[in-house]
């Protein structure tokens, strides 16, 4: 699954540990999924979505689909 | 949320109505339970001809480790510096959960290659459970240990 976490972090000037402590994950969360290396659980993805104000579906996105 | 200036390297744990270091907390605390540990080990003699040296020396092995495990008891997580608030969903949790479940093959593997052997080998029922069993603990730190550092790493 690939995501636009990294695009909109920087677009509101947040650091990964701003991120993380608004998550409540450790920074190593955050650096892991904007690598892709890690899927997020669903509740973990809609609170990340909330926290930018966007929806999931502007963050993540299936590896087969063209953003 | 807990503020981050109030986060501290040990914590914090409530004591009534306020709070206090957990470390002023545990650290007493297991000294006394390493000293109590240690009185069990003189008077069972396991502590050796010299019980003074044998408690010393109890206390001082058993102290730590009972210190750490009173501070984990104690602990609110909230408090302590760089703890996230959901473990549960940090990419941590999964890679202990991943490296638990491959220790747990390990060992079955391991037990199962032992059990084989020592029913092979003629003197293997000569075998000491003690050992026996403090291998089957070590094998399982070892491999837990090592897995989690091979999916630290590949993340």
């Amino acid at each position: 699954m690939r995501n636009a976490v990294t695009e909109t972090r920087q677009s509101l000037g947040w650091s990964q540990q701003k991120l993380a402590d608004e998550l409540g994950v450790s920074r190593q969360t955050v650096i892991s999924i904007e690598r892709g290396k890690f899927d997020p659980s669903l509740p973990l993805a809609f609170r990340m979505a909330s926290v930018f104000g966007r929806s999931i579906e502007d963050l993540f996105f299936p590896d087969h689909t063209s953003r | 949320m807990t503020e981050p200036h109030s986060r501290t390297k040990w914590g914090r744990t409530k004591l009534g109505n306020g709070r206090m270091p957990a470390m002023a907390l545990a650290a007493p605390s297991g000294l006394v339970v390493g000293f109590g540990l240690s009185l069990v080990a003189v008077a069972t003699g396991i502590a050796g001809p010299n019980p003074l040296l044998g408690a010393a020396v109890f206390t001082l092995c058993l102290a730590v480790p009972a210190t750490l495990l009173v501070w984990v008891l104690l602990v609110d997580r909230s408090t302590l510096q760089g703890a996230a608030e959901r473990a549960e969903e940090s990419i941590e949790s999964r890679w202990y959960v991943s490296a638990a479940a491959g220790a747990q093959t390990d060992v079955i593997g391991a037990a199962a290659l032992a059990a084989l052997l020592i029913s092979v080998v003629p003197s293997g029922s000569e075998l000491d459970p003690r050992i026996a069993l403090l291998g089957v603990i070590a094998v399982s730190f070892v491999s837990f240990a090592l897995r989690y550092q091979v999916v630290q790493r590949r993340a």
